[in-house]
């Protein structure tokens, strides 16, 4: 009988050390991503937490640069990443959970609720910036004429 | 008889089917100051959610989010 590989989608959070420099951060992140790639796995979504304090040391770390990766694959890769992860010396830790339809829903609802926000906020934003456009446009000529009363009160002051 | 005032468990509250472990605020609230986990009888949570919230915490824990045990000020 023929097996039907089955992709479960699994989320997985990973702590790198931030000591390490943008591009190194970005070299990890990379290789996990061809990772999962290579292996028959499908990436959804990455959300960088950015570096964050740790609320205990871990490696004499006080700050970590967290990485969260959504990721749909066959049972067989988590193995093979989390052994990566063990090798890897500057990931001070990391979490694979499966996400269930409950999770997924969760997840959903959450990005929704997000996206609503953002673009909300992305509305007010473009009226800020026509306001100082405006702003700028009716300060522009003062700020010459400043520039020439400056010239005057430099020239008075040689005579 | 002593008529104690029910506590509603406040995920059923907002109809919770999961919780979040990237949530350290909401799970912190459950949580003592020394980082302990409160039990169902003293914050009122469902046995249903009370099993959500613990795997929550837990894991919240290992990946440093909110303390395993918190140190206190002297």
């Amino acid at each position: 009988m023929e097996v039907k590989k089955q992709l479960r989608t699994y989320q997985t959070v990973v702590i790198i050390d931030s000591l390490l420099k943008s591009d190194e951060i970005d070299a990890i992140i990379e290789k996990i991503v061809r990772n999962i790639n290579n292996n028959g796995g499908k990436i959804t979504n990455i959300d960088r937490w950015e570096k964050k304090r740790l609320t205990y040391e871990i490696k004499k770390r006080q700050y970590g640069y967290y990485v969260e990766i959504v990721f749909e694959a066959p049972s067989n890769l988590i193995k093979i990443m989390e052994r990566d992860y063990r090798l890897d010396e500057n990931i001070l830790r990391y979490l694979t959970v499966h996400l269930d339809s409950k999770a997924l829903a969760y997840r959903e609802r959450q990005q929704q609720r997000q996206t609503a926000g953002t673009v909300a906020a992305k509305d007010a934003d473009v009226d800020k910036i026509a306001i100082l456009e405006e702003v700028e446009n009716n300060f522009l000529p003062l700020e010459e004429d400043d520039a020439e009363l400056n010239l005057v009160q430099e020239s008075s002051s040689e005579q | 008889m002593i008529l104690k005032k029910k506590r509603i468990c406040r995920f059923c509250e907002d109809n919770a089917q999961y919780i979040d472990f990237r949530d350290e605020k909401k799970i912190m609230r459950f949580t003592t100051e020394q980082g302990k986990i409160i039990p169902r009888r003293t914050s009122g949570t469902c046995a249903k959610h009370q099993r959500l919230l613990v795997k929550a915490i837990k894991r919240a824990r290992h990946l440093a989010l909110i303390p395993y045990v918190a140190e206190m000020s002297r």
